[in-house]
């Protein structure tokens, strides 16, 4: 029997399941829905901006090439077929930002 | 040179020969050269799949083509490969439009005339033949037609000749498959020096050969160096289709004619006169042979290329028609004990490269009674022998006294012989003898 | 046989190699050829035949970038060992291959999928096909109809028909591809031909980063760092280095010299 008392907590509990399983239900939902993995966003972040490598500074540079280091465990624990592609991906992205780093070096040299 | 009479060079012949026999073996497999006849040379036969799918293998004579079109024109822009079967040409790409089918489609003009189509006149089963056949029964053109009409050179048609002269015109451009290009300038020409003293430099024309193939047949396949005189190329690599063996040998004058790059041939008089050539070091009795340029090349005037054919200079070469390996074979016959030896003369010193000179020589002043008495004389020498060995060894009666009148009968043989050679004049034909040239015995001066 | 003997078999072996005929010209190969790549690594053992990839069919419809930086494919047959599970999971072939993908508005066919039955056969060997009749070659002729030509290679002129707009290359693929920026350029620059008489070159990098963006070329093709340091051979660049990585097999043939070496050259 709901009466007075037990009203306000109830619904207080039953405001606050819906609100978690609002949350919650993209981690129900199929694996192509769901929120990128961490280390998928991180990828997506470092790895977008090799359009725009030759303008960054050796700092900039350096930190990039910092981050693809950082990756590279995260991504080598994944399943065989994800740690194919994405280290190569990444070993590519790594290699310019690299790269563009060394020439700029090469360039304040001079 | 290619004497060498110490008796330590035994020990490097196992590898020698070895050597020999690759090479001479390449030298048979991709010399044109045993094709010897002008309109047999340039032939090519294609057979990827016609034998497989019925029909004869193809039979390309190059010198139908290379009269109307560049080599840059099939082997560039059409695209054929430079050798037999590595093109890959089928009915289903000629009918494509691609390799033969590039002209040969039935609409293609050339010399007025459209170009029968390959491959599709399948019914008729008339036009097949035409290509797929190596008789000339089916074929339209006839080559010494042809070549009747064309300047000679010493291995058939003078194509440089013919074509400065204006009797040909190639085309350089085949509607559909060629797509002009600003040229590139020409590279200048190219000083080549000879490796032997004894022939000249080559000043290789650029300009002679753009004509016919562009660059790009050439570059960078054929010759992949960018840098003038890094290379050196050998004669030994030419006769193996490398380099400029790819054509010369194939299609264009044969790399025997040295003179067709070895301009101005060094003057003979500067030969080395007296080569020494080992003779068979262990069998008894036989010394080297000392060989006389100055009789051979000045008095006989014989070619250089009839002893010395191009791929090693300093070893003689079999005659035209017989392949390589005839001679340098694998296992020389006793008394021979090297191939090289038996490229020399074969065992019973009958045929081979100095024999068969001789042979040609003494056959036209042959005097058959002569050689009856030649021939017969050590045989019956030999059948006298065996008799007299059975005499000592024999013990069957019968058998001794049939050796007895063996004896006679040869003893008499033989004196009948010797008074006719002595009565009458056998001088005036000198049959080759093994002191003719063996003159040296070992250890005697 | 003896020490001797083996010792000049081994040396006429060393010496014979190089004088063997290999430097015969080979054939060129036909426009519906050229970029085929011969993908075997896994296939014969599945007893599929191998795959036959026609690179001219997918350059038309993608940017190079997208397949080999983006998916992730290698530039040399066999070292990204594609396996069909891959596919499955929606990489490399799959990425696109997935039955749902469109393009022109059709859906790509599924490649290797988990469910195929014996009647799939057909589909399998629409890429397990080597050594099969190809009827490609027909539809070749009929994608390349609108196209300028040029010589060698597949025929065509690949970069006019984009500037034309007879074909649009897209450059992104949905969930592989990263969204990027545009590409700000690196500058064109020379570089001086060696053999006096060779036309000097004047390398784009607007042309080149177009199709490819800056990872596909460096730092794995193109290590050097400094201007001007590198000096590239012809020598190498025959044998696959370099520019070779890409012309000669996919790329217009490096026999088209005049592509590349286009400027007059200074009178010296």
């Amino acid at each position: 029997m709901v009466n007075g008392k037990t009203t306000a907590p109830l619904l207080l509990t039953c405001l606050v399941l819906c609100c978690l399983l609002a949350a919650a239900e993209p981690m129900w939902a199929g694996a192509a829905t769901a929120e990128p993995e961490n280390w998928q966003k991180e990828f997506d972040d470092v790895c977008s901006k090799t359009q725009d490598a030759m303008i960054f500074s050796q700092q900039e540079l350096k930190a990039l090439v910092d981050r693809c280091d950082a990756l590279e465990p995260q991504i080598a624990r994944l399943d065989e077929t994800r740690k194919k592609v994405y280290l190569k991906r990444l070993q590519q992205c790594r290699g310019l930002y690299s790269y563009v780093l060394e020439s700029k070096k090469q360039e304040s040299k001079k | 040179m290619c004497s060498n009479p110490r008796s330590r060079k035994a020990r490097s012949e196992p590898g020698l020969l070895v050597l020999l026999v690759v090479c001479g073996s390449l030298l048979a497999a991709n010399s044109a050269l045993a094709q010897s006849s002008p309109s047999q040379y340039g032939r090519v036969t294609l057979d990827s799949h016609s034998t497989r799918a019925g029909l004869g293998p193809v039979a390309f004579d190059h010198w139908l083509h290379r009269a109307r079109f560049t080599c840059r024109v099939c082997h560039v822009d059409i695209g054929f490969a430079m050798q037999a079967r590595a093109t890959g040409i089928t009915a289903s790409t000629n009918r494509a439009g691609y390799h033969c089918g590039a002209c040969h489609n039935g609409k293609t003009v050339v010399a007025g005339q459209p170009v029968f189509a390959a491959c599709s006149d399948f019914a008729s089963g008339k036009q097949c033949a035409r290509c797929h056949s190596s008789d000339n029964a089916a074929r339209t053109h006839n080559y010494d037609a042809f070549a009747a009409k064309l300047p000679m050179g010493a291995y058939g048609v003078d194509w440089e000749e013919a074509e400065s002269s204006g009797l040909i015109k190639p085309v350089d451009f085949i509607e559909g498959a060629s797509i002009r290009k600003p040229a590139l300038k020409s590279q200048e020409d190219l000083p080549l020096k000879a490796r032997v003293k004894w022939v000249s430099d080559i000043t290789f024309s650029h300009k002679k050969h753009t004509a016919w193939n562009g660059c790009e047949l050439c570059h960078p396949e054929i010759f992949p160096a960018t840098q003038k005189g890094v290379v050196r190329y050998s004669m030994f690599q030419i006769s193996s289709s490398q380099y400029c063996g790819a054509c010369h040998g194939k299609v264009s004058f044969p790399v025997n004619a040295c003179s067709g790059c070895h301009k101005n041939m060094k003057d003979k008089t500067s030969l080395q006169n007296v080569v020494v050539l080992p003779g068979p070091q262990k069998a008894a009795g036989f010394g080297s042979v000392k060989f006389m340029h100055k009789t051979h090349v000045g008095d006989r005037n014989a070619k250089c290329e009839a002893c010395h054919h191009p791929s090693k200079p300093q070893k003689p070469r079999t005659e035209a028609e017989q392949g390589c390996s005839d001679c340098h074979t694998r296992n020389p016959v006793s008394p021979m004990k090297t191939p090289l030896r038996a490229a020399f003369h074969n065992s019973g010193a009958t045929a081979g490269i100095c024999i068969n000179c001789h042979k040609d020589e003494n056959s036209k002043n042959l005097n058959n009674d002569v050689e009856f008495i030649r021939t017969m004389m050590p045989r019956q020498q030999a059948t006298m022998d065996a008799a007299k060995a059975q005499l000592v060894y024999g013990r069957d009666s019968e058998m001794r006294q049939l050796a007895q009148e063996i004896i006679r009968e040869q003893q008499s043989n033989i004196e009948q012989m010797e008074l006719w050679l002595k009565e009458h004049d056998s001088t005036s034909w000198a049959p080759v003898k093994c002191r003719d040239c063996h003159k040296k015995m070992n250890n005697q001066p | 046989m003896n020490a001797r003997i083996l010792a000049a078999f081994a040396l006429i072996l060393v010496l014979a190699s190089p004088s063997l005929p290999q430097s015969f010209k080979k054939k060129r190969p036909l426009p519906y050829e050229f970029g085929r790549v011969v993908l075997g690594s896994g296939s014969t053992r599945t007893g599929l035949a191998p795959v036959v990839f026609e690179h001219w069919f997918h350059r038309a419809r993608f940017s190079c970038r997208v397949c080999h930086v983006d998916i992730g494919f290698a530039m040399k047959t066999g070292e990204t060992a594609i396996k069909a599970a891959d596919n499955m999971r929606g990489y490399y072939c799959g990425a696109c291959h997935n039955g749902k993908m469109l393009s022109e508005g059709r859906p790509v066919f599924e490649a290797c999928s988990k469910n195929a039955t014996a009647d799939d056969a057909a589909r399998c060997e629409r890429c397990h096909s080597s050594g099969k009749p190809l009827k490609l070659e027909n539809e070749f002729a009929q994608f390349a109809r609108p196209f300028p030509k040029e010589r060698f290679g597949n025929g065509l002129d690949w970069q006019q028909a984009e500037e034309l707009g007879i074909i649009q290359p897209a450059d992104f693929v949905k969930g592989l591809s990263i969204k990027r920026k545009s590409l700000s350029i690196q500058q064109d620059f020379a570089l001086d031909a060696k053999l006096a008489g060779m036309p000097d070159i004047i390398f784009s990098h607007k042309k080149h980063t177009v199709w490819n963006g800056c990872e596909l070329c460096h730092p794995e093709i193109f290590m050097g760092v400094k201007k001007g340091a590198s000096r590239y051979t012809m020598v190498s660049i025959f044998e696959g280095k370099s520019c070779g990585a890409c012309h000669n097999t996919v790329a217009f043939p490096l026999m088209d010299c005049q592509r590349c070496h286009s400027t007059p050259p200074v009178q010296r």
